[in-house]
């Protein structure tokens, strides 16, 4: 069940109804809720709603265990069990027949028998969130970032909440679990900034990421041999507007979804193209990811704590494994591992960060242009099919002879549309609330209804799926 | 004793957003419902139309087609039909 659409619209206004009707009661609220998002995720496969609540139990469980254990290396192996399961689980579902395929070729090279067969593995929506907020949960109580194992419902609550089951923002244990158990305030709902969360992600994703993707992105990247180098560029930045439409679309409906509920998710993004410097652009691209390889795998790896060399050694592997984590593909990997180099690169000539390390204008400017350019090549790498359809469009950026013919007005217009809304201050929805303060909430819904329909009309028929959904 | 880790606070996308009551809300939704059935007669019909053949569905059709009807009658099914059509044209434009 996708977000942009009227299945969806119907669920949403079941659950919402429902949902208020048992404050009175909040256990059974929770439950049904959880009840609710397990009913969300099998409209994908109802199977693997054994695995989101078999993981959910297992976290739960060793949560317990982790937090009643005294003795510190009985916790220590107690964490590193946990997780490695919870990884293996994610493992086996996301990289299993990506493992055989490159041991196959392995063994085809070699000479050394026959090939290992492949598993007909289907990979379930969103089991790379689920797993880190099962992991987020475990760590937290390792870490006594939680003062009080979690009961199960609370937990069943945290990792399945619908609108962040599939494609996140990854909300960390010790940031929403105190919201489950704190009460529901019905005169706290914030339903103006719900509301333009909610349509600004529906016009970002129905609108502009898929039309970007049918009209000009999704041609090029499937045959990049048939047009020249200055089409290439212009679907590479094309592509670097699609990713950052679809995605930032995703998570801000997920917030206004939860504010309409009474909770609060983070912020997942901050203008990222505006970044100077690498760093500064982890900070603002996909702030929920980057913050959890932060504080779950780079200081897990041992962080900053043993030197330089070590330092860039856990910075490398973080953005390879975060890379990785995208999908089972060698162009994933080089896209983390430019990511990786890159970054470390900017540590050694900057230790704070490119940004920090610039006083001129137009040095800024520069850098961010710089950063800008580096972050779009990448994308061809996270975009292409395969690593020869990525060579194939760096090839293309010699056919400059070849005029540009995707340019179009329209084209045009969608990127600098999503180019201009990711510009906007990032304190919009704020300033367009103040200014609209005395304009009553009933108006404001039924702008919400017209301008849903508006965005339906204009949008192109079908409904894409959200790009993160295949993590 | 295992190394104390501080995460950076998350900033929430909801920090400083107006509070409002469930009634305001729930009214707001409904207004929301009635314009988007209103102005929306023709993706509803859409929705129905797509939906697997069973008596509810045939219900459902029998409902929807009369209030697109209706809705074609008042002119508000056209709104969304001139948005569409306006975009189509503004795509197949070339310099």
């Amino acid at each position: 069940m996708l977000f942009p659409t009227l299945n969806f619209g119907l669920f949403f206004l079941a659950v919402f109804c429902a949902a208020w009707a048992l404050l009175p009661l909040p256990r059974v609220r929770l439950a049904f809720l959880v009840v609710a998002s397990y009913a969300f995720y099998a409209f994908w496969d109802w199977r693997f709603c054994f695995l989101l609540g078999g993981s959910s139990i297992f976290n739960w469980y060793m949560g317990r265990r982790i937090f009643v254990t005294a003795s510190e290396h009985a916790r220590k192996l107690l964490i590193s069990g946990t997780v490695a399961v919870n990884l293996g689980v994610l493992g086996f579902f996301k990289y299993y027949n990506f493992f055989l395929d490159n041991l196959n070729g392995l063994i085809g090279t070699l000479h050394l028998g026959k090939d290992i067969s492949y598993l007909d593995v289907i990979l379930p929506v969103g089991i790379s969130f689920f797993t880190f907020h099962g992991i987020s949960y475990v760590v937290d109580i390792y870490r006594r970032k939680i003062t009080q194992p979690a009961p199960l419902l609370h937990i069943l609550f945290y990792i399945s909440f619908f609108p962040q089951l599939v494609a996140g923002p990854i909300v960390r244990a010790s940031h929403f679990l105190p919201q489950i158990s704190a009460p529901v305030s019905a005169a706290d709902i914030r339903a103006r900034r719900a509301f333009l969360l909610i349509l600004g992600g529906l016009f970002k994703k129905v609108v502009l990421a898929n039309y970007l993707a049918s009209n000009l992105v999704d041609d090029v990247f499937f045959d990049p041999t048939q047009y020249g180098a200055w089409d290439l560029l212009f679907a590479n930045y094309g592509y670097a507007a699609q990713i950052y439409c679809d995605f930032s679309a995703y998570t801000d409906i997920a917030i206004g979804v939860a504010a309409l509920f009474g909770y609060r998710f983070p912020w997942n993004f901050n203008q990222p193209y505006r970044a100077m410097g690498l760093q500064d652009f982890w900070r603002r691209w996909h702030i929920s990811l980057s913050s959890w390889l932060r504080d779950y795998l780079y200081i897990s790896l041992g962080g900053n704590r043993h030197g330089g060399l070590m330092r860039y050694r856990n910075l490398f592997l973080t953005m390879v494994l975060g890379g990785l984590w995208h999908g089972a593909s060698w162009n994933f990997v080089i896209w983390g591992s430019l990511h990786g180099a890159a970054l470390v690169l900017e540590h050694a000539l900057c230790r704070d960060g490119l940004q920090s390390a610039l006083s001129n204008v137009w040095r800024k400017i520069l850098a961010t242009l710089v950063t800008f350019q580096f972050t779009c090549f990448t994308w061809i790498f996270f975009r292409a099919a395969d690593v020869p359809h990525a060579a194939s469009y760096f090839a293309g950026f010699t056919r400059w002879h070849a005029p540009l013919t995707l340019a179009t007005p329209f084209n045009l217009s969608l990127l600098g549309l999503a180019m201009a809304l990711h510009f906007l201050p990032p304190d919009w929805v704020g300033r367009v609330e103040n200014a609209t303060r005395r304009v009553p909430l009933l108006a404001w819904g039924a702008l919400a209804g017209a301008g849903t329909v508006a965005i339906d009309s204009l949008g192109p028929t079908g409904v894409a799926p959200f790009i993160y959904f295949q993590f | 004793m295992s190394r104390q880790v501080i995460y950076k606070q998350q900033i929430e996308g909801v920090d400083g957003a107006l509070p409002s009551r469930l009634r305001a809300v729930c009214g707001a939704i409904i207004a929301g419902v009635v314009v988007a059935l209103l102005l929306g007669s023709n993706a509803l019909l859409n929705w129905v139309n797509n939906l697997p053949i069973g008596p509810v569905s045939d219900f459902l059709l029998q409902i929807t087609q009369t209030w697109q009807n209706w809705m074609v009658a008042v002119g508000l099914a056209n709104v969304a039909q001139v948005l569409a059509n306006g975009l189509t044209a503004f795509q197949s434009w070339r310099w």
